[in-house]
């Protein structure tokens, strides 16, 4: 993705053309709604929750002084927007033992033979307390680094590390009796 | 067991947004972008109303200052200073009000129309 195109849609959009905000929505759509997928775990929510969060750029886009990428930026605002949505909708958030009764579907359209120890550890995530989710995702699922995810969250790097360290040490507690399970009952097929 | 987390926390997942995201979210922006234009605040105007203000102060100042010359002047300037002063900052505290009044409104009305 071009941070020249982005910043020449960007001084487009604030002198007044709104449509030039068209090729940055279409630049980011894909990070952006995948980012709110991993937040949420449901596609039509996700899409939901990305309109939201490109609705929140348009109108913060003066803030933006081109310091640093754009897409840094627009990631940051898509966080606060997803976070916000998660805390208010926190009840909407199945738990996991809903995942593993069948209540959430399972991947059954791929072809990986580990899609659903995937699912499985990707709902977890999900089920984190706040701290630990937002931190994971955007560590591990979204490829940030320390530095980019403590900016991105607004907390100190040794802070990032602690909440990675503690996020893993509950998924490891609350995944290994299940993928114990599932890793015996393939061995058993 | 850790390997694996790792394995699977880093492996990709991207997902292709419906055709019609794009276009959906435009639709808002353009909806927002319109709202914005019709509601935004009238400094032009504003700054008209702030001269127009002081031109009617001064000139109100001035006519009454002239009406009372001669009970003011009995008094002393300390009265004058007190009298001018005092009418100038109650008018002043008005338009003050008035303003930051007519600024929230806009601006809620502002937060309202975009939710």
């Amino acid at each position: 993705m071009s941070d020249e195109q982005d910043a020449r849609d960007v001084n487009r959009v604030l002198s007044g053309d709104v449509n030039a905000f068209e090729g940055i929505v279409r630049r980011w759509q894909r990070q952006i709604v995948t980012l709110a997928f991993r937040f949420c775990r449901d596609r039509e929510r996700a899409e939901e929750m990305a309109h939201v969060a490109f609705l929140r750029a348009f109108r913060a886009l003066g803030q933006w002084r081109g310091q640093g990428a754009f897409g840094g930026w627009l990631h940051s605002v898509a966080v606060n927007v997803y976070r916000s949505e998660m805390r208010r909708n926190r009840l909407l958030m199945l738990s996991l033992d809903c995942m593993v009764d069948g209540m959430v579907p399972r991947n059954e359209t791929s072809s990986d033979p580990d899609a659903d120890r995937k699912e499985f550890v990707r709902y977890a995530v999900s089920t984190l307390p706040a701290r630990y989710r937002d931190t994971i995702i955007l560590f591990y699922f979204q490829r940030m680094d320390i530095r980019e995810t403590a900016r991105c969250l607004k907390v100190a790097e040794g802070t990032v590390k602690a909440r990675l360290h503690r996020g893993r040490a509950r998924l490891r507690k609350i995944l290994g009796p299940l993928l114990e399970e599932d890793a015996s009952g393939r061995e058993n097929e | 067991m850790s390997d694996d987390l790792d394995a699977i926390l880093t492996s990709d997942e991207v997902l292709t947004p419906s055709p019609g995201f794009a276009p959906s979210v435009m639709r808002d922006v353009r909806r927002t972008s319109d709202l914005a234009a019709l509601t935004r605040f009238p400094w032009f105007l504003f700054a008209g109303g702030l001269i127009g203000g002081a031109l009617c102060l001064y000139f109100g100042a001035t006519l009454f200052l002239e009406d009372h010359l001669e009970e003011l002047s009995l008094r002393g300037i300390a009265a004058w200073a007190e009298t001018v002063s005092l009418s100038c900052w109650s008018y002043a505290l008005f338009s003050t009000l008035v303003l930051v009044g007519s600024l929230l409104v806009v601006r809620f009305t502002i937060e309202l129309t975009s939710e």
